[in-house]
């Protein structure tokens, strides 16, 4: 028998190295193409989730995370950010959840006091998650923190790091950790080996998340009357630039899409309608008022592939909501079921 | 020897003041309590309508209980449980939370701010009796009368003499309820003085689906307490006049059991204080009763306090023309004041009211109800009902009856609708209803076998149904919605002895179809409202024998949707249980009876609503004393 076992295990080592040469052609994941719609949730149902869709037959597959590990996601989905081979679902109902991207397998989860988190960032080895904390009597949230994880993978919060109110997007630049924080419209420099805060600098409007263009890094911001683009400088930190768009009630989530040529399409609120405007980066104007109009719009993403803007809609968040898919000219392709209010679209 | 003659009297003044088999479909088959029923008023002028009366000693072993647990264990209602002895709503009929009117002792206790009642909060305890009007009957009660009505009923008991009981309830996850009592009934004057305690600490073990693995956790933030105090009074001034009080202090104080996936550690005191006093003269064609009222409740949710005050002044004269004619007048006076989180707001209400029961022949009778509600001023729409009610066999040991009704309801907007603050809509119209039904109700009756059957179809359109939507930065309440509810009922009970033992057999089914026939989102036309089962089934067996008896519970509850828009389910669930109970007596002055249960006998995982857990299997072990 044992004669038997050394011999399977030269079989087994001689055919390994026989192969070795050869290309590996893994299997790929079901998910490493197409679309991933995430889907907010309703506040009170915690029914948030990942659709996907695949371009090229049409058919939209819905909660793929549910699907795969076969449990709800069971919180709101306030982001979802991939880095290498993990997806990242933050959730702002205090729940950090890690899938391997390419399958959306279940790898591991954030454990610990997180209470309303939102966005999360990684840096030299660990997870950096915003939390606004919990709030106060008058609603307010003065216990705001970054989490730190000191593995990609989750596991248990090692510190936390008390922070301005309300932090939102992180990014990792220049070896720096910057967060938005609402409240009090700060940016702030966090070393991550320290995890310490090393600087705060004041921006125009209340700051949400971050995008690069043009070897750039920009904080995008708004306010009642105006979306801001603050250009950051890479030396320390502080805002080289400002584009101002007058565009009003842009939408409160903070919910953008960036096109390669440098165009930002946002969500207007207006009176009986939600407007995309088009703007752009290179003139600093607003391109397009109305680039498209309808209701309930709530999430924007934009696929270079096939150059169309896809919008979420919530549908009054009566039920679930539906993806809009519009052209460059701003017309209407089509209009699929999605889940709980779409914010966020990835095309990987 | 006399209290026999007391439940023969009670049991004869039930079925004269009844006008029909449909109103005492249950009452002849329960073990009445040896106080006087006096929900028959409920019945008198509901012709063609369906009002069943659910005694406690029907339900057995309920003391601790919630108004919602009892309701969701012994009949085929669906109610909304926020997880174990959290936010309870009714639906009845399929209609939403805010349909259905809730009543003690006549006084309006659904919250004027949010126009639903939390059935959680009302314990057992505070009341003798319940009664179900099942469907509309917005022109009897006024609003919220859309898909059916809840009252519950103090009873004061003269001629019965002194008992003081105390009811202990020790049961799994730390519960203990505890209720004593003393009863007097002399023969002019009658009190009932109730105190309880119900605490559970609800630690029970539960499938945490959010959190990777789904390992099993200890719930440990779902404890309830509970305290309060119910006295009731009833004095006869002379033959015809008396006057009855009760008193209801109640307090609640919760932790708040989290929705799975979220860390929320939210706390909630409720303080419900309730009084009501009736003064009734009675002639010998007719009687009249001046009611008032008072229903002050605070709710504080982690720092934000909510409080209401309702007010009531009412009066009612009811009279008898002929053996064919029956009429009843009112007028009723509702003072309303909020002092809620973003808006202080107050509100008048006054309400006219006429029934008139017709009967040309000695089985034929019609219930023609009108009502006119003054809101602020405005007029609501007349609100008016007809049914009727036919014995087509009337037989020594059978008994056939159709019945047939057609009434409209309403539903006043609440004040949260109109004056919150943003958002609060103060154009809204009210939600209104047009409802009709038609039943068969039969009973064979054998020397050793009753059996009685009741089979319902209705069909109810509610129209500007009112739905909480996003527009530009804050919600606000629209008229949008109209939904058409369609279905069955059928309630079956039997009895059956045999020797010296006992046997009944009750089933309840419901098939609701509410479909949204119009909406302001396309994706919910044409669906179903959620959270409503399209099936529930629940029936009990019992059976005794001298002083042990036993019952087998059982109740399965349909898939439900999720969302209007009808793209996701939460499985169907059934629950058994089941129990024994001892009756003993120690001597002359003491007796009692004790039992166990066992409820979610199998221990299913399950949840009413989604990423709710629900306790697994659990016992119960009561002990009932009376001096």
């Amino acid at each position: 028998m044992k004669k038997l076992t050394i011999a399977n295990c030269l079989f087994l080592i001689t055919l390994l190295f026989s192969c070795g040469t050869d290309p590996v052609e893994l299997p790929r994941g079901a998910y490493e193409e197409g679309v991933l719609i995430v889907n907010e949730g309703a506040f009170g149902a915690n029914d948030g989730e990942i659709f996907h869709f695949d371009k090229a037959s049409g058919e939209m597959e819905s909660a793929i995370f549910e699907k795969v590990n076969n449990r709800p996601f069971a919180g709101l989905i306030q982001n979802m950010h991939i880095f290498g081979d993990y997806a990242y679902l933050v959730a702002n109902t205090g729940k950090v959840e890690i899938v391997r991207a390419s399958d959306f397998t279940g790898m591991g989860a954030v454990d610990g006091a997180l209470v309303n988190s939102r966005s999360l960032v990684t840096a030299e080895g660990k997870l950096f998650i915003s939390d606004w904390g919990a709030y106060d009597e008058n609603y307010q949230n003065p216990d705001s923190f970054i989490a730190v994880v000191n593995d990609p993978k989750g596991g248990a919060i090692a510190n936390t790091i008390p922070v301005s109110s309300r932090p939102e997007g992180l990014t990792y630049f220049g070896g720096r950790v910057l967060a938005a924080c609402q409240s009090e419209g700060q940016l702030l420099v966090i070393d991550p080996e320290t995890e310490t805060v090393e600087r705060t600098v004041q921006v125009t409007g209340t700051p949400f998340s971050f995008f690069d263009y043009g070897d750039k890094l920009y904080l995008y911001a708004t306010d009642a009357a105006n979306v801001y683009l603050h250009e950051i400088a890479p030396a320390d930190f502080e805002i080289a630039d400002s584009q101002v768009f007058p565009v009003a009630n842009s939408m409160y989530n903070g919910s953008f899409t960036l096109t390669e040529s440098g165009e930002i399409f946002v969500i207007s609120n207006q009176e009986s309608e939600d407007v995309v405007v088009k703007l752009s980066i290179g003139s600093g104007t607003v391109s397009d008022a109305d680039f498209y109009s309808g209701n309930h719009f709530y999430g924007l993403g934009y696929d270079e592939a096939t150059d169309m803007l896809y919008i979420g809609e919530h549908a009054g968040w009566q039920g679930n909501g539906s993806v809009l898919r519009v052209n460059s000219a701003g017309e209407l392709i089509d209009q699929m079921p999605a889940g709980r209010g779409p914010s966020g679209f990835y095309f990987p | 020897m006399a209290l026999s003659k007391k439940y023969l009297t009670g049991f004869i003044l039930l079925l004269i003041g009844s006008p029909g088999l449909s109103q005492d479909f249950f009452g002849d088959t329960l073990k009445l309590a040896p106080v006087q029923v006096n929900a028959t008023h409920l019945q008198k002028y509901a012709y063609g309508q369906w009002v069943r009366n659910l005694e406690k000693s029907a339900l057995g072993q309920m003391s601790g209980m919630s108004l919602g647990q009892a309701l969701q264990q012994g009949t085929g209602l669906f109610v909304r449980e926020y997880g174990s002895g959290m936010l309870a709503s009714l639906s009845v009929r399929g209609t939403a939370a805010g349909h259905n009117a809730l009543f003690w002792n006549g006084l309006p206790v659904n919250s004027p701010s949010l126009g639903q009642a939390d059935y959680s909060i009302f314990a057992m305890a505070g009341f003798d009796q319940v009664a179900v009007h099942y469907g509309s009957s917005g022109a009897l009660y006024g609003t919220d009368a859309i898909g059916g009505a809840i009252h519950l009923e103090n009873s004061p008991g003269y001629g019965t003499g002194h008992e003081t009981s105390s009811k202990t309830r020790l049961g799994s996850f730390g519960r203990w309820d505890q209720e004593l009592s003393y009863r007097y009934g002399g023969d002019v004057f009658a009190v009932k003085t109730s105190v309880y305690r119900n605490i559970a600490a609800n630690r029970f073990p539960y499938a945490d689906w959010a959190s990777p693995g789904t390992p099993t956790r200890v719930q440990d933030h779902a404890a309830v307490s509970q305290v309060g105090w119910a006295q009731d009074l009833a004095i006869r001034l002379d033959q015809r006049q008396s006057v009855e009080a009760s008193f209801w202090i109640n307090e609640v104080d919760r932790e708040i059991q989290p929705l799975l996936g979220s860390p929320e550690r939210n706390q909630q005191l409720d303080w419900n204080i309730r009084g009501v006093v009736d003064y009734y003269n009675r002639r010998d064609n007719a009687s009249w009763n001046v009611k008032a009222g008072l229903v002050r409740d605070k709710m504080r949710f982690n720092q934000e306090e909510n409080l209401t005050l309702l007010a009531l002044l009412g009066a009612e004269l009811d009279w008898e023309h002929s053996d064919k004619w029956q009429s009843k007048t009112g007028i009723r006076l509702t003072h309303i004041k909020g002092s809620l989180a973003t808006y202080s707001k107050e509100e008048q209400r006054l309400e006219l009211y006429q029934s008139t029961n017709f009967k040309p022949l000695p089985r034929l009778g019609f219930s023609l109800q009108l009502r006119q509600l003054i809101h602020d001023g405005e007029p609501v729409p007349f609100t008016p009902g007809l049914g009727a009610a036919w014995t087509i066999i009337n037989q020594e040991d059978q008994k056939w009856e159709l019945t047939g009704n057609i009434s409209r309801g309403f539903k006043i907007p609440t004040l949260n609708d109109r004056f919150w603050v943003p958002g609060g809509n103060p154009d809204l119209l009210p939600e209104q209803s047009w409802s009709r039904e038609a039943g068969l109700n039969q009973s064979l009756k054998g020397a050793r076998l009753q059996i009685k059957n009741r089979l319902a179809y209705y069909h109810m359109a509610v129209d500007q149904w009112v739905v909480w939507l996003p527009r530009g930065t804050f919600w606000t309440p629209e008229n949008v919605r109209k939904v058409v509810n369609q279905g069955l009922e059928y309630f079956f009970e039997s009895e059956w002895e045999s020797g010296t033992w006992k046997l009944g057999l009750n089933l309840d089914y419901a098939f609701t179809r509410p479909i949204i026939k119009s909406d302001d989102q396309d994706q919910s036309r044409g669906k179903r409202l959620p959270y409503v089962p399209a099936h529930k089934v629940q029936g009990q067996l019992h059976a005794g024998r001298g002083a042990f008896s036993f019952f087998i519970r059982g109740q399965k509850t349909g898939e439900r949707f999720v969302t209007t828009d009808n793209r996701g389910t939460l499985p169907a669930f059934a629950l058994w249980g089941g129990g024994v109970q001892y009756d003993f007596r120690f001597s002359p002055w003491l007796k009692g009876d004790m039992g166990l249960s066992v409820h979610n006998i199998f221990d299913r995982d399950y949840q009413v609503l989604r990423l709710r857990p629900m306790p697994g299997r659990n016992f119960q072990f009561n002990v009932n004393l009376v001096l």
